[in-house]
């Protein structure tokens, strides 16, 4: 149960990973603040050598330097990477940002709950989807 | 002499005379006397007794009466026909000089003269006269008006703000106002008589030969979308906006054109537009930026009581829950200005929306309050009509969130009905709450406009500043009505599809 955690800010990384242990989901979150550094971990570029491939990507889409859609477009581009399922965390609402972020190959979209036990509940429920119901890809 | 007429008795009458009276009864005849004086005898003879009596007047005195008589005759004639023919030339002399008196005043009158024609002999004359004179009155009163008119006319047209050329139809100015003169920097001595293309920037003149009208005025014209520039003296260029109408007299055709420098207008509007576009952008900026630290106070004030939950006491807890209460308020109110700010802009695309399902949808979405509240709705029969259904629900959302916020101590009784006014829908939502005083009719429209404190009703006061944009957005109104303390009515008014051109079109078979 590995999970990768994409989000330039701090702050809002440190909340999801918290929502997690609130919600009482052992899973293993590993962070990176930007686009360029996802694309790096997943590539085991730079400081990223010995990191192990996630199960799956939690996604920020509204980034500086290289942004969620951006990300996504790399993923589906990269035949090595473009199997590992992507769920983006965002708190954009804007319908015209989860249609866009669907067809660039996207797994599911959250809008960001405010309220942080909303956000434990989301992270629980998305959680027990993807590692307890829906099949994912065997680590190659 | 005294006639010795004696001698004659007993003498025979003359042989002519005897055989003049054997012949007829009565006749007159000359014949001489018996003293052989000539003489005109008249003579009658009596049937009975046969004798006759003539009695002779001498030719000579006959003759001389006779002349006399003629030349009295002649006499009084002549006299009679001087006197005629002085008395006609008199009267003729007095006709043709009071025809003559109204030659002057008629020549006069045709050279717009003031004539008081004096009163004349000749009655005809005399009418005709005192017409020539009440003619010059009416001349010179209407003279004196249409100059009176002329010199406000010339006073508007010089006091004038805009500028204002007449030009004819080969483009050349014949009328260049002072408005005009101070717009284009030419003195009026230079501008008239010049052609009007010397006033608009050369580059800009496309002459279209199927336009019968001067160049000048075929670009002054075209105003679609493009900008029109004047051209001045210094050689700057100006945009400009005008009016132009055409004039027909006669055969030639002269072509009226209203200039105004919009320059300044231009400045504000692109300010207004930059701002807006400012504000815009302070709406995502203030959705997006301020949301990530508002999140996070919120998160970490949660994570904070839920993790320290044992060391807190009951005030510190109460001061967490006043941290999240407020981020959370303030996540609204940035929501909200969010989304007012997105109407216009990234507002969805209109299609044919079924008001019934959008108030179901409302209905679905306030369950949980109508029932908490008791509340009875009734909703009439509504039509569909051309817009966002996500916006709609968003207006109804709020009018039927607000019926249920500010209900009074009655049972809260709301109805929704829909009324054609023209091509418009009225959709009407009434309650029964405690209503709206009159003088905040308009005010609730607008943007944080609350009309009371938090702490009794909640809502962010931009909701009804919302919905009004999003009604404007669909070419519709709100307003509202209301009673204070029974109740209120919101009007929201819709364009009605069928109305709606594109949507004839597309209903054709």
């Amino acid at each position: 149960m590995n999970i990768l955690l994409v989000d330039d800010q701090e702050d809002q990384a440190m909340l999801v990973k918290a929502a997690f242990e609130v919600a009482r989901i052992e899973a293993v979150i590993n962070y990176v603040s930007g686009g360029v550094e996802c694309l790096a971990y997943l590539r085991k570029e730079l400081d990223y050598s010995a990191v192990r491939t996630p199960d799956l990507i939690l996604l920020d889409l509204n980034m500086p330097q290289m942004n969620g859609f951006q990300v996504l477009e790399h993923l589906a581009a990269d035949f090595q990477l473009k199997h590992i399922p992507v769920v983006v965390l965002t708190t954009s609402t804007n319908p015209t940002d989860v249609r866009k972020c669907y067809s660039l190959g996207c797994n599911s979209y959250i809008s960001k709950p405010f309220d942080f036990d909303e956000l434990a509940k989301a992270m629980g429920l998305m959680y027990r989807y993807w590692f307890h119901l829906a099949a994912l890809p065997s680590p190659q | 002499m005294p006639r010795q007429i004696d001698r004659f008795i007993g003498m025979k009458a003359s042989s002519r005379l005897i055989e003049a009276t054997r012949q007829s009864l009565t006749g007159t005849q000359e014949s001489r006397t018996l003293e052989g004086i000539p003489v005109v005898t008249s003579f009658t003879r009596s049937e009975r007794s046969g004798w006759s009596v003539a009695v002779g007047i001498p030719k000579e005195e006959l003759n001389q009466e006779l002349w006399h008589s003629l030349w009295n005759a002649v006499g009084i004639t002549a006299l009679l026909l001087t006197a005629g023919f002085g008395a006609a030339w008199y009267i003729a002399r007095r006709v043709s000089g009071s025809i003559a008196e109204l030659g002057k005043p008629a020549l006069a009158l045709g050279q717009g003269r003031e004539v008081t024609v004096p009163r004349l002999y000749f009655k005809e004359a005399d009418e005709l006269g005192q017409a020539l004179t009440t003619a010059s009155t009416m001349l010179q009163e209407s003279t004196a008006a249409a100059r009176a008119w002329q010199a406000r006319l010339r006073a508007i047209l010089e006091s004038a703000m805009d500028a204002i050329v007449v030009v004819d139809d080969e483009g050349t100015v014949v009328l260049f106002n002072s408005a005009a003169v101070s717009l284009f920097g030419w003195p009026l001595e230079e501008s008239l008589g010049r052609p009007l293309t010397q006033f608009i920037p050369e580059r800009q003149l496309v002459l279209d030969p199927g336009d019968p009208a001067p160049i000048c005025i075929q670009y002054l014209r075209t105003q679609d979308d493009k900008p029109v520039f004047g051209l001045k003296r210094s050689g700057e260029e100006f945009p400009i906006e005008t009016a132009v109408s055409e004039i027909v007299e006669g055969d030639r055709r002269i072509f009226t054109v209203i200039l105004r420098d919009i320059t300044a207008r231009l400045k504000v509007q692109q300010a207004l537009e930059r701002s807006n576009t400012d504000l815009l952008q302070f709406a995502y900026v203030a959705s997006h930026d301020l949301k990530g630290p508002l999140r996070s106070i919120n998160g970490f004030a949660r994570l904070l009581e839920i993790s320290y939950a044992p060391q807190l006491d009951a005030r510190g807890s109460d001061l967490i829950h006043r941290i999240t209460k407020a981020a959370t308020r303030l996540e609204q109110l940035t929501n909200d200005l969010l989304e007012l700010a997105r109407v216009d802009s990234d507002g969805p695309a209109f299609s044919l929306v079924p008001m019934q399902d959008v108030i179901e949808e409302v209905r679905q979405l306030l369950d949980g309050p109508i029932k908490a509240s008791e509340a009875n709705l009734s909703v009439g029969i509504l039509p569909t009509i051309l817009g966002s259904q996500t916006q709609l629900v968003h207006v109804f959302l709020n009018l039927l969130t607000n019926a249920l916020k500010y209900r009074s101590a009655r049972p809260l009784t709301v109805h929704i009905a829909a009324e054609r006014q023209g091509s418009y829908w009225v959709f009407r939502v009434t309650d029964n709450g405690i209503g709206i005083d009159s003088s905040d009719f308009e005010r609730i429209f607008d943007v944080f406009s609350r009309l009371h404190n938090s702490q009794q009703y909640e809502g962010t006061g931009i909701d009804l500043a919302l919905c009004r944009k999003i009604v404007e957005r669909h070419g519709g109104k709100i307003w509202v009505e209301s009673v204070l303390g029974a109740g209120s009515t919101f009007n929201v008014s819709l364009p009605a599809s069928e109305d709606i051109p594109m949507l004839k079109d597309l209903s054709l078979p």
